[in-house]
């Protein structure tokens, strides 16, 4: 899990993204044998949050990159200091391309050095897009239109689902001197993308019954339902592959939990509204009207209900809400003691906001009133804060007179 | 209770955050009584004044034995922020009522013709005044007071609005596309390159109406570099005319707000109503393909083809007009130094500040854009007043770089 580090780190440490990996940072995850060491969870958290964070995490057992290495798989434990110096600055400037070779030999390193979640994404995502592309063809070719929108609708969702896999991989890169966070933001923001994208769907579906149900026109085709029976079959394979997070309401304890859920329900999605085809056409062929209207109106709400809390949770990380696995009820306990003791005089501007689900940053305001007892102060509401498991926090404090 | 419900907030809190209205710009210093305080507290008054419309005046400054200091830069924020962002409103809420009405003589005339090209293009206008209306609330959001759970205020809801918005952006021209095979696929027999024409020159006109009304307002280049003097004479002489009592704090700020691009001030206003010039801006661009493809299907109605060429061209052409924006929203949704800010330079400027010995843990990233937020960790040589450390870092940091929201823990 990254941790706010000091952007200085960036120049000591061995391990920093180097400029021209646009590959985007491997380093941790080509070495099977710290696999363990991507849980966040092993990460000490008990770091000591009172010492000035200048040495960081000597746990970390992450690896480093040869400077020059470009194809050549990363070499462990050998990093050029001069050079990382001069090429720190290059490297946030070169981070934003991904030039085309790149990202052909960046699919070969996620085949090859992914976790199990990354492949198991890539393979669904090519299985998606083979078949949107023959659908599309055959769609083209015969010229049925149903065919065609069936395959936007897909090569849309694999867009969707390149992203997620996008963010899994470029989230371990490590905090740079632009990035100051890191990058496991992006996980948040593609799950964020993929619930939006759900919400869309949604409502098209809902736009789609309505406009089935002015029509009503129910035309049988059949070549659709070939289409989404297999759909619904590649769907369904996604969500074995990610049965962990088939849940609505997950709780986030790692960044990477929510890009997963997201991926899952975009599955689950996909693969409720093909059965919902089905559905409504086996019921048309039962002679029941207005099956289509109630097929899709009843997929589109449950679409709508899947992803809500998703969507709701990643956009309050967003938008820098409070952390919601912190109850308030805690967060004014510590408040409460902090201006219970004897120097406080008053606590301002307590800001609390989630870099990524488990990660909470936060900032607080003190008036103090003696001067001699800064250090003090500032170990004491650390600490407090320390067992709500918030361990990024800056304590300003304003003597006053 | 109320103390239960806000445990975070407390009262005094309460009163701190309704000066800025913006709900975020704190920075309220504690400095001995100075010839500073007295002089900012009038025009202070003054502009809390000039703000009472929407929002309720609340007890100001306690006035105790402390002596607050806001700093100038802030205050002109808050008045020109309000000022705008009412400004943005009526500007918004203007597009959406002329929206309706053409997406509504659109239908009568689509209805009477039985054209279905018409309904579509209406059914196209409808999602653009939905991506108004998201940037109308956000502007109307944005200015909510902050909350326990929301504490720094709702501004992000802007860029969340903004980057909703463009995926409506994108959802359209994926639909255009879809819709140029649709006819390609079905209406073999007939295009009417005529029919197509007609409601694309309307289409263009009303677009382009809009974009000169729009872009009178605003520059093109808010999220470029470039620096742009007029609006940064616009910005000295709100700064002389609202201050003229705020002598002290006038020297030497002029020479130093040049080191900050003055594009930023334009940006402070736009991204909501950039999100609206886009959602124009690509319906224009698509006319100008379709316009094409009926000129040239009546011309010669056996070239179907050209439909989906021209539209699969315009709309990638479309497309690339939102990747700026994107950008901006992605790089404050992921919490990057802003790309104005050269983190070395602010580092070492702080460095440089005396009684500092050491800067680190430093993270600059924003809100929205235009408000920024600073932490760090400093190392205060032994003997430095921490009073004065905080007190010039936040000088510093304010006058160059505009980021008024600063947090530093003195070690």
């Amino acid at each position: 899990m990254e941790k706010n580090k000091s952007f200085k780190y960036y120049s000591q440490e061995p391990d920093s993204p180097h400029p021209w990996n646009a590959d985007l940072g491997f380093t941790n995850s080509s070495d099977r044998r710290y696999a363990f060491s991507r849980q966040p969870s092993f990460i000490q958290s008990t770091r000591d949050p009172q010492t000035p964070n200048f040495s960081n995490d000597s746990t970390k057992p992450f690896l480093s990159r040869n400077v020059s290495s470009i194809d050549i798989p990363p070499e462990f434990y050998t990093f050029d200091h001069a050079k990382e110096g001069v090429l720190q600055f290059k490297g946030s400037a070169a981070a934003d391309k991904l030039s085309g070779l790149d990202s052909v030999l960046w699919v070969f390193r996620v085949m090859r050095t992914g976790n199990r979640q990354m492949k198991r994404l890539l393979i669904m995502i090519s299985l998606n897009v083979a078949y949107s592309t023959a659908e599309l063809a055959i769609g083209l070719f015969t010229g049925r239109i149903g065919l065609v929108s069936d395959a936007f609708h897909l090569t849309f969702g694999c867009g969707l689902l390149t992203f997620s896999l996008f963010a899994m991989a470029a989230s371990r890169r490590k905090p740079d001197s632009v990035y100051t966070y890191g990058y496991q933001r992006l996980e948040v923001l593609s799950a964020f993308t993929n619930a939006l994208f759900l919400l869309f769907l949604s409502f098209s579906l809902a736009v789609e019954a309505l406009h089935a149900f002015i029509q009503d026109e129910s035309e049988h085709k059949h070549y659709l339902i070939v289409s989404a029976v297999a759909n619904l079959l590649v769907n369904l394979l996604g969500v074995w592959f990610f049965r962990n997070y088939a849940r609505v309401n997950l709780a986030y304890r790692k960044p990477e939990d929510m890009n997963y859920h997201s991926v899952c329900l975009h599955v689950l999605a996909d693969s409720i509204r093909s059965a919902g085809l089905i559905l409504a056409s086996w019921f048309l062929s039962l002679g029941v009207s207005n099956a289509e209207v109630l097929c899709l109106g009843l997929v589109s709400v449950a679409v709508f209900m899947l992803v809500m809390p998703l969507f709701k949770a990643s956009g309050g990380i967003l938008l820098q809400m409070a952390p919601p696995n912190i109850s308030t009820s805690a967060l004014g306990k510590c408040w409460r003691q902090i201006v219970s003791h004897e120097d406080v005089t008053e606590v301002s501007q307590a800001r609390f906001w989630e870099l990524v689900p488990g990660h909470v940053v936060g900032s607080i305001w003190l008036q103090v009133k003696k001067e001699m007892n800064d250090r003090r102060i500032q170990e004491y509401v650390h600490s407090l804060y320390h067992d709500l498991g918030i361990h990024d926090l800056t304590v300003q404090t304003d003597n006053y007179v | 209770m109320d103390h239960e419900k806000d445990p975070i907030l407390r009262f005094k809190d309460q009163m701190k955050i309704e000066l800025p209205l913006v709900s975020e710009e704190n920075t309220v210093i504690l400095i001995p009584v100075d010839s500073k305080c007295f002089s900012v507290s009038t025009s202070l008054q003054e502009n809390i004044d000039l703000e009472s419309k929407e929002r309720q005046k609340s007890a100001l400054l306690p006035v105790e034995s402390k002596c607050f200091y806001v700093s100038s830069s802030l205050q002109e924020n808050i008045t020109l922020e309000s000022k705008e962002r009412q400004k943005s409103a009526t500007q918004l809420s203007g597009l959406i009522i002329f929206y309706l009405m053409v997406i509504l003589v659109e239908i009568i005339g689509g209805m009477k013709a039985n054209s279905l090209a018409v309904l579509t293009d209406a059914a196209h206008l409808l999602t653009d005044v939905a991506g108004f209306s998201i940037s109308l609330f956000t502007v109307w959001a944005s200015a909510w007071k902050a909350t326990s759970y929301h504490s720094f205020g709702f501004s992000r809801l802007e860029v969340l609005g903004a980057l909703i918005s463009v995926q409506l952006i994108w959802l359209i021209s994926v639909l255009l596309i879809y819709e140029s095979l649709d006819r390609l696929l079905h209406d073999k027999k007939e295009v009417n390159g005529a029919l197509m024409f007609a409601v694309a020159a309307f289409g263009f006109v009303i677009n382009l109406i809009i974009v000169l009304w729009l872009g009178h307002d605003h520059s093109h280049h808010v999220f470029g570099d470039d620096h742009h003097h007029h609006h940064h004479h616009h910005h000295h002489h709100e700064h002389h005319h609202d201050h003229d009592s705020n002598k002290p704090c006038d020297l030497g700020k002029e020479d130093e707000t040049s080191l900050v691009p003055s594009s930023t001030k334009k940006k402070i206003l736009n991204i909501n109503l950039q999100g609206a010039y886009l959602h124009v801006m690509t319906d224009l661009i698509q006319s100008v393909g379709v316009m094409i493809a009926g000129g040239v299907i009546w011309l010669k109605p056996k070239w179907l083809i050209i439909d989906l060429l021209c539209t699969l061209v315009f709309s990638t052409l479309a497309l690339s007009t939102t990747l700026p924006m994107l950008r901006v929203v992605f790089d404050i949704l992921m919490g990057r130094t802003p790309r104005n800010i050269n983190i070395e330079i602010l580092e070492s400027g702080i460095k440089g500040i005396d009684g500092v010995e050491d800067v680190h843990d430093l993270h600059v990233w924003a809100i929205t854009v235009g408000k920024l937020v600073l932490s760090c960790h400093v190392v205060a040589k032994p003997g430095a007043e921490s009073r004065e450390i905080i007190s010039k870092i936040r000088d510093y940091c304010e006058r160059t770089y505009k980021i008024h929201q600063i947090t530093v823990q003195i070690e």
